[in-house]
């Protein structure tokens, strides 16, 4: 493990770095990847290095780490705590693992756990949220396992492949947030 | 009535500039108006207003009106849109009626559909959506009045008066708002 921030199990989470940016853009040609970070309209070989540093600009209101195999010490994907709100006391997340193997969903669920964990006891926010694609059940079912619900869904709020999609927000407090 | 953007029974809609900073610094700072709005935790001079008027203005992502009441020709608040999102045709509403001998007159509901219609006619937008704190059903129904659908509840995600409240998301799309237009 190397600058390991959070540990987990099979992962853990660590800052990112400039020699992180290679990997990220090969995984910006993945579709996913591009959907997650909302940038399927921007080609990825020109943006890799730009939305890297925004990604790694973190400064109190953010917080963005990526994801390692404990035993490889291979980056799998990135994870994130966005606008962090200190009056209303939440935060949006992000992340998405770009290298898919069986254990995927596995280091998912642990690194949520690992942020959520840091969210509500290092950080002392309350409620954490994010959007998802209303019609990828996989993803909100997984959500659910780690205990997020299903707050609301936005009508029409996101265009691709010539429609409108709806998006769910997900949300998990902290007294009901559990272990995976 | 001068620069009128939109035009309703009772109010219009103008641009706002720097020189209605100082109308809006005694709202903005008054713990009955901004108790129903985002803002709430800073205390705003009139250069915080200036430079919120300049900045809004000169952004793409905002368009910010001053409501005026037609009959007096007086300024009473802002709406607007923010977050405009031109690929996915979507923004966020706001408004704040500061002017509290004002209220209760119907003029935040008829702002809010001018800048509702605003957003289909003029910008073409497809979804318009905003956040309302679930102790404000005042608000509610004026925005259900103009079509505005709730989509759900985001739990605990506002803080006011020492506790956490649920912030209702609400939205109109425009297929909804043209039907009612017919």
């Amino acid at each position: 493990m190397h600058n390991a921030f959070l540990i987990g199990t099979r992962i853990y989470l660590r800052p990112l770095e400039r020699e992180d940016i290679p990997t990220l853009a090969k995984w910006l040609a993945y579709s996913e990847v591009q959907v997650a970070l909302d940038l399927f309209y921007r080609l990825p070989d020109q943006s890799a290095k730009e939305v890297f540093l925004e990604y790694v600009k973190t400064d109190e209101n953010d917080v963005a780490l990526g994801i390692m195999k404990k035993a490889t010490d291979v980056l799998q994907g990135f994870i994130g705590l966005n606008r962090i709100d200190l009056k209303n006391s939440h935060v949006q997340l992000g992340f998405f693992i770009a290298e898919q193997s069986p254990n995927t969903e596995e280091y998912e669920a642990e690194a949520v756990h690992l942020m959520a964990k840091y969210t509500f006891e290092t950080l002392n926010l309350n409620r954490i949220w994010l959007h998802v694609d209303a019609s990828d059940n996989h993803a909100i079912q997984r959500l659910e396992k780690a205990g997020f619900i299903h707050e609301a869904t936005s009508r029409q709020d996101r265009y691709s492949d010539g429609g409108y999609l709806d998006t769910v927000v997900m949300g998990l407090l902290w007294e009901e947030s559990k272990s995976p | 009535m001068k620069n009128v953007i939109a035009i309703g029974a009772k109010v219009s809609l103008r641009p706002l500039n720097k020189k209605d900073a100082a109308i809006f610094v005694p709202w903005v700072n008054d713990p009955e108006v901004i108790r129903t709005l985002a803002i709430g935790t800073q205390t705003l001079g009139v250069q915080d207003e200036e430079v919120f008027i300049e900045k809004t203005n000169a952004s793409a992502h905002d368009e910010v009106f001053g409501i005026v009441v037609k009959a007096t020709d007086q300024l009473i608040g802002s709406t607007g849109l923010d977050q405009i999102d031109f690929r996915n045709r979507r923004a966020h509403f706001g408004i704040m009626i500061g002017e509290k001998s004002e209220w209760g007159k119907g003029y935040g509901t008829e702002a809010t559909a001018l800048v509702v219609q605003y957003a289909f006619v003029v910008l073409d937008l497809n979804r318009v959506q905003l956040f309302v704190y679930e102790y404000n059903p005042y608000a509610i129904r004026a925005y259900e009045k103009v079509g505005f659908q709730s989509e759900g509840v985001l739990r605990q995600d506002h803080f006011y008066a020492g506790r956490h409240w649920d912030t209702i998301v609400m939205a109109i799309v425009r297929g909804e708002w043209e039907k009612r237009n017919d």
